[in-house]
């Protein structure tokens, strides 16, 4: 027993000895979003978005401050307020569109490092300055919360392929395969999606306008929810939803120059049609019509990203895994010159409660 | 002085009988209207006479001056034929007054009997030898404690319970060395394998059914005279959580109370630990929405969380106790008005903050879902060491003090046997009662901890008739 | 020395859960690193490979305990006399609490760079110590009871990594062997290192119950180690492209960063604390089999051995200061382990086979 009483002893002056460095919730400011802007020819611009908790509405607060690295920034920030700046919660980074341009990855690759951050940050670029979108006042529940869920929303029911830090970054170190992140802009006192900025490497290097967003996101990713309309002829529209959509890519030929065939699977309910009964014939129709623009709309981004040498849906690394002993490097001599189909197939199930 | 010896004469044979007893003790009406008649007006000769005529069994001849001390006491009355004759006839005449039998106050269940144990040892056998009459149930009777020579009882059912279980406990028994025993929760405290741990390692109960069934399992008792609490051991911690009601309901309606006892016990203890964890190292894990009501609701405090949570901790003890020693109309009063208007009070005054006033409700309201009171004693203490150790070292404090409290609890053992069974060493089959119940026709075997000589208590097969369809 | 009484011990089936619970320690955490370097995304098939060794290896410390009539010590002591023997097993006693202290600086570090920076070595390193002290002391059947709930509570940890699958990307991990088998062997024998662990076997063979029965359920813990390590690694190639696999230290924490429940947001914090349970058993019993050996052999009580090497595990730990040393006493520590299992043990094997063809029996 007299072990067990020195251990005991033993314990208690070991714990009593610990103490750590608190961050008591409410000493604490936390950040929910930080936007990065260029500020002159070596400088940055780092502002950091704090939600200030009221009863009822939440007020947001910026803070800016200028230096040449990313992480001096945030560092700087601190000088600036009472109580200690703390990044574990940050939801949102953005990135303004002339430091995209210059290339992202310093800012990236900082929130890697940092072991309090998670990876479901969401990335964007602003069409504008970070700084300027930052200070908008947009939800009820602070800008931060608004942000990060305006940006959900749009990848899990709209036109947005999955992104986040984890995926940019995944994308960013892999060879076959470029990143891409949305594009947002500021609107008064909203903040809407205008399309999805495509990178190479960590430039900005092309934008893709929200009427082709649909089709980059069926190629780039899959589809489970949402509507799209397409236009049958002039003035008549259909409004299709509950989209689920599947790729299959597939290559022949030899590894350096392979024909790369891109098949696009689409399946959904329609929910609006004007011009009367929605007849069998009428829905070959639109099917076909559905086909018809995919196919042309798709080819023309495939072809847009051969130019700007570009591959942000990976064929890179999708040929990789078909091919022994692929080369990268190969691949991509080539790869402006790549024959590439688009195919698609397009059902409409049934047409909801009425006909 | 209450000791007493009056001359009487024999109407018949002329002899005089010296009568001696103390007068607290012994029952007047029972001597008046049962022994003197047959004392004062029946012909006898000698001692040996008068204890043949007597219609009272426990009379016999003794000469041992110990003994007739001992018995005295004990509220028999001492005839002898001269004042100075050392051998005399003891007679029981104890005077007997206890309370009715009542229903039970701690293990109270709405469905099933109503009885329980009360302070006379003799009534409680009677309860308990009504309930399993059959021979082979053994009653082992000793004394304990120099100075109140309390009856102690072992019983248990030969045949069933493993010999070494009793052996230990009557060895066990035997050396309890101590002066004035009042209640059986002496004797666990000293008869106990750790003495030392927070845990209780035999159960008590005043329920005269739970001891039925738990002697049918295999189990031993310990009954004390003066002492409405019986003790059952040997035992595991999750008998602890079981209520006795559990076996009145439906298996699968038992089984689901059951997980959430043991669910809100957890809950009981691991969450004011967490808040303080969380509050203190950790915001990160809180999800967004709730970040703004826990901001918010802390904003006034000037505490930080560990203050805050002892002060509302120690509130509820204070009330706690205080409810315990008043008379019960005052007590309710004071537990209601105190939690409410205590409670309100302090986060309108900002020393608490409301979601912090709902999670030690909940906590404290968790623990009393315990249906053997000492270890809701337990629960309550157990709390404490683990928010210290969240204030230190955040949720990696938590899972060390956690680790701690699984050691001690694998040190346990109740009367030999290992405290965590079923859990560790594992034991599957006595799985079938330990978490959840089943069906009284798959629990055909006694539980393996038990080690009983006969393991099988009913043929499984008769219990279980199976039936073609329209058969 | 080899038979313990009936009440110490264990029944069989435990065999399985400190097994199982040895193999997976602190390596878990960042093991997929150092074969992806090697093998790429054909690692999985090494892990396989090494997890088929390792029963090869298993059924040889089988033998060798019907050998040695279930005490190892003493197979070292007749086969190369008193001395010589005794260096040996004092060598392996220092193995076990360098695994002990090297287990516990690793998770130390772990917390320092996720959770508290400015957690002092010292102060966790003592406490923690002081815990395995107390657990050790109740001897063997207290630590495999502590194996078993360190092995079944955390297991709950395995479902979280269902929240994984939405950022896994199965195509990575194809063509299959699409490298040459000598990197997959070489990987093979990386990952032994993270494998290893059921050499305690030796030590604590006799306190199982049946022993000669404990053989199935030690090969299941091999098997289980095997095909878990080996869909974790399925699962980290998938999640990760390779160039980012190499930036990443902890691949399996970072994994954990993606999770996301509806009451808690960062996972990994969870996931750290859990892994406090998972490390206490390694740590335990290698203070154990360490003081055991010194019990064998030198005329000490187990418990001053314990309190001995607990105190040199103690100081150790503070010499270690950041990461570069942790990795080393790492990569050394594996070393010998490798070299103990994958080469002394079929050595002994073959010397024993031998003196007991010559002797008649050892």
């Amino acid at each position: 027993m007299s072990i067990r009483t020195a251990l005991l002893i033993g314990f208690t002056v070991a714990i009593l000895c610990g103490c750590l460095r608190k961050e008591i919730l409410d000493d604490i400011n936390i950040e929910s979003a930080v936007g990065f802007d260029e500020a002159g020819k070596e400088k940055i611009r780092g502002t950091v978005l704090i939600p200030v908790y009221k009863k009822g509405e939440t007020a947001n607060k910026t803070l800016t401050a200028v230096s040449p690295t990313a992480k001096d920034v945030l560092e700087e920030l601190q000088y600036k307020t009472s109580e200690p700046l703390v990044n574990g919660s940050i939801e949102t980074a953005l990135y303004g569109k002339r430091l995209a341009k210059r290339g992202i990855f310093p800012f990236v690759d900082q929130f890697h490092r940092d072991a309090s951050i998670g990876t479901r940050l969401y990335l964007a670029v602003v069409d504008g300055t970070a700084e300027r979108l930052l200070e908008g006042r947009y939800g009820r529940q602070g800008s931060g919360i608004y942000l990060s869920n305006l940006l959900k929303q749009n990848i899990e029911q709209r036109d947005l392929p999955k992104t986040n830090l984890h995926l940019f970054l995944k994308t960013y170190y892999a060879d076959g395969k470029d990143p891409f992140l949305p594009y947002i802009r500021r609107v008064g006192e909203d903040v809407q999606v205008i399309g999805v900025a495509l990178f190479r490497n960590d430039r900005m290097v092309d934008t893709i306008g929200r009427s082709d967003m649909f089709y980059f996101k069926i190629a780039a990713d899959a589809y489970s929810e949402g509507t799209h309309t397409i236009r049958l002829n002039r003035q008549h529209y259909v409004s299709i939803k509950n989209i689920s959509t599947k790729r299959t890519i597939s290559f022949s030929g030899p590894k350096t120059r392979p024909h790369i065939h891109v098949h696009l699977a689409l399946e959904g309910v329609v929910r609006e049609y004007k011009r009367g009964a929605f007849t069998f014939d009428v829905r070959k129709s639109v099917e076909k019509t559905f086909e018809q623009q995919i196919r042309s709309k798709t080819a023309a981004l495939l072809r847009r990203f051969q130019e700007k040498h570009i591959d942000p849906i990976g064929f890179g690394d999708l040929a990789a895994s078909r091919y022994r002993q692929f080369r990268h490097r190969d691949f991509y001599k080539n790869y402006s010159h790549l024959p590439i189909r688009v195919t698609a197939e397009v059902t409409i199930r049934d047409t909801g409660i009425i006909e | 002085m209450d000791f007493q010896t009056k001359v009487y004469r024999n109407d018949t044979s002329g002899l005089y009988l010296w009568v001696s007893y103390i007068k607290p003790m012994v029952d007047i009406e029972t001597v008046a209207r049962s022994i003197f008649p047959y004392l004062f007006h029946r012909p006898f000769s000698s001692l040996e006479d008068i204890r043949q005529a007597l219609p009272i069994d426990d009379a016999y001849i003794s000469s041992d001056p110990n003994d007739v001390k001992a018995k005295l006491l004990e509220g028999y009355l001492f005839v002898r034929l001269h004042e100075t004759d050392e051998t005399g006839l003891l007679i029981k005449a104890q005077k007997t007054l206890e309370r009715t039998l009542t229903i039970p106050e701690v293990e109270f269940s709405v469905v099933g009997p109503k009885e329980s144990f009360i302070e006379s040892l003799e009534t409680n056998l009677y309860l308990l030898r009504k309930r399993i009459p059959i021979d082979r149930l053994t009653v082992k009777m000793t004394r304990v404690g120099t100075l109140s020579k309390t009856k102690v009882a072992v019983v248990y059912i030969d045949g069933i319970a493993n010999p070494d279980n009793v052996q230990t406990v009557l060895q066990r028994i035997e050396q309890v060395e101590f002066d004035e025993m009042i209640d059986s929760s002496y004797i666990v405290q000293i008869i106990s394998d750790n003495r030392h741990s927070p845990f209780p390692q035999l159960l008590d109960t005043e329920r005269p059914d739970r001891v039925a069934a738990v002697l049918a399992e295999g189990k031993v008792a310990i009954m004390v005279d003066g002492s409405p609490h019986v003790l059952i051991g040997p035992t595991t911690l999750v008998e602890f959580f079981s209520s006795f009601e559990d076996y009145f309901l439906n298996w699968t309606i038992a089984s689901f109370f059951r997980l959430i006892r043991l669910f809100s016990v957890t809950f009981s203890i691991l969450i004011t630990p967490i808040y303080v964890a969380t509050l203190n190292y950790h915001y990160e894990l809180i999800p967004k929405d709730l970040l703004g009501t826990l901001i918010t609701s802390r904003r006034e405090i000037p505490f930080p969380p560990i203050l805050e949570v002892l002060f509302l901790e120690l509130t509820i003890e204070l009330l706690r106790e205080a409810g315990a020693r008043l008379p019960t109309k005052v007590g309710q009063t004071i537990g209601i008005v105190g939690g409410i208007v205590i409670g309100t009070a302090s986060v309108e005054a900002g020393l608490t903050s409301n979601v912090l006033l709902i999670l030690v409700a909940l906590a404290a309201l968790a623990s009393f879902t315990t249906p053997v009171y000492k270890i809701g004693n337990t629960i309550r203490l157990m709390r404490f060491p683990f928010i210290l150790f969240a204030e230190m070292w955040g949720l990696l404090g938590v899972a060390f003090c956690f680790c701690i409290v699984m050691t001690h609890l694998l040190y346990l053992t109740s009367l030999g046997r290992p405290f965590l069974a079923p859990l560790y060493p594992p034991r599957w089959r006595d799985l079938k009662d330990a978490f959840i119940r089943l069906p009284f026709t798959s629990q055909s075997k006694r539980p393996e901890t038990l080690r009983t000589e006969q393991p099988i208590r009913f043929n499984r097969k008769k219990a279980k008739e199976k039936r073609d369809i329209d058969e | 020395m080899a038979s313990v009484a009936e009440r110490l011990q264990v029944s069989p089936f435990m065999t399985f859960f400190v097994i199982v619970s040895m193999q997976i320690g602190v390596g878990v955490l960042g093991f997929q690193r150092v074969i992806a370097k090697t093998a790429g995304h054909d690692a999985w098939i090494s892990v396989l490979l090494a997890g088929a060794s390792s029963h090869l290896i298993l059924i040889v410390l089988y033998w060798l305990l019907q050998q040695a009539d279930g005490d190892f010590l003493l197979l070292h002591q007749r086969l190369f006399g008193r001395w010589v023997g005794g260096a040996l097993s004092s060598l392996l006693a220092l193995y076990f609490a360098a695994m002990a202290f090297v287990v516990l600086r690793t998770y130390i570090e772990v917390i320092q760079v996720w959770m508290f920076p400015d957690l002092k070595t010292w102060e966790f390193s003592l406490a923690f110590l002081f815990l395995c002290l107390y657990i050790t002391v109740g001897g063997f059947r207290v630590v495999v009871g502590i194996y078993f709930f360190c092995l079944i509570i955390p297991s709950y940890l395995l479902f979280t990594f269902w929240f994984v699958l939405d950022y896994t990307d199965f195509y990575q991990l194809l063509p299959i062997l699409d490298h040459p088998p000598s990197t997959i062997v070489k990987a093979a024998k990386q990952m032994t290192l993270t494998m290893l662990g059921y050499e305690t076997i030796l030590l604590f063979y006799p306190f199982i119950k049946r022993g000669n029965q404990s053989a199935k359920w030690a090969h299941a813990a091999l098997l289980t180690t095997t095909l878990f390590y080996a869909l974790l690694t399925v699962l980290t190639l998938a999640y990760f492209s390779e160039k980012q696999l190499q930036r990443q230290i902890w691949p399996t924490l970072t994994m954990w960063k993606m999770v996301e429940l509806p009451f808690i947001e960062r996972f990994e914090y969870i996931g750290i604390a859990n892994w406090l349970l998972i490390i206490l058993p390694n740590v335990c019993l290698g203070l154990w089999c360490s003081s055991r050996i010194c019990k064998q052999l030198f005329p000490v009580r187990q418990k001053t051995a314990l309190l001995v090497i607990a105190a040199i595990c103690f100081f150790s730990t503070l010499l270690i200061h950041d990461r570069k040393e942790v990795d080393f006493v790492n990569t050394i520590l594996n070393r010998v382990g490798f070299y103990f299992l994958y080469i002394w043990i079929p050595c002994l094997a073959g010397i024993t086979y031998i003196v007991k063809k010559v002797r008649g029996n050892v």
